[in-house]
């Protein structure tokens, strides 16, 4: 009967046991890669290039 | 029936110490992967990449003029040189700057050619590239040296690496028009697009 006994609590001891190492390693804080934004690695800018040309004789206005 | 209860006894021992073991072994290795179970603490931080480039000048306009009566076309460039016309001088052309964290691809495109933008007999309309900090392309870079056609709707490569270290991160894009006498009267306008993808 003793036997008995410490079986049921040695039992219960590794159930607790078990337990524990599992919240243990859920508790593990693996931290996920941050996701690159493909948003971010592309830029478009513009720059302007103007000028304005007079009416002459020779472009077909007056001049 | 008693041995029978040793056996399962001896069994029960056996795993009770295994599960000991595990936890035991689990909460050594966090420790070592994370610190938890150490004096020390760990801070972490992630650094985005973001590709920017933007014009420092943005525009060249050689304002209103004409070519002179005595010849058939008039050369104009943002290098300051303005020949057989009387439009403004202009000695500063655009200037594009890196301002991201990551060196970038940078391709060039304008929205028309010579024919578009000026018209005319022989229209030249021309791009050139220089670093106005040495380095600041550490790769190849597209329309050195001279003065070559705009890449119209075609987006072409300007720079492979264009850095983005704060001492070579500028480039300097130069502009050569060349407009001929019988190029219709009215403004003119082309724009420059770059495009900036980070290596």
């Amino acid at each position: 009967m003793v036997n008995n006994k410490l079986i049921v609590v040695l039992l219960v001891i590794t159930i607790l046991l078990s337990v524990v190492t599992i919240g243990v390693t859920i508790g593990l804080n693996v931290e996920k890669p941050e996701q690159i934004n493909p948003v971010n690695l592309i830029d478009v800018n513009q720059g302007n290039v103007g000028f304005t040309i007079e009416s002459t004789s020779e472009n077909g206005e007056t001049g | 029936m008693k041995s029978a209860y040793n056996g399962l006894l001896v069994i029960v021992v056996i795993v009770t110490v295994l599960a000991l073991g595990n936890l035991i072994i689990t909460i050594d290795k966090v420790g070592t992967l994370t610190g938890h179970l150490t004096e020390t603490g760990t801070a972490n931080l992630t650094i985005e990449s973001v590709a920017d480039i933007s014009f420092v000048v943005s525009n060249i306009n050689w304002q209103s003029g004409r070519v002179d009566e005595a010849n058939s076309s008039a050369t104009l460039d943002s290098e300051g040189t303005l020949t057989d016309g009387n439009w403004t001088q202009v000695s500063e052309g655009l200037r594009l700057r890196n301002n991201g964290n990551v060196n970038v691809s940078l391709n060039l495109t304008t929205s028309n050619g010579a024919a578009g933008f000026i018209g005319g007999t022989n229209p030249t309309y021309k791009l050139k590239l220089v670093e106005n900090e040495t380095g600041s392309c550490a790769g190849i870079l597209g329309f050195n040296t001279t003065y070559q056609d705009a890449p119209e709707s075609t987006s072409t490569s300007a720079c492979t690496i264009f850095e983005f270290v704060d001492v070579r991160d500028y480039l300097n894009i130069e502009v050569e028009v060349v407009i001929p006498e019988d190029a219709l009267a009215g403004a003119k306008g082309s724009i420059i697009t770059a495009t900036a993808t980070a290596i």
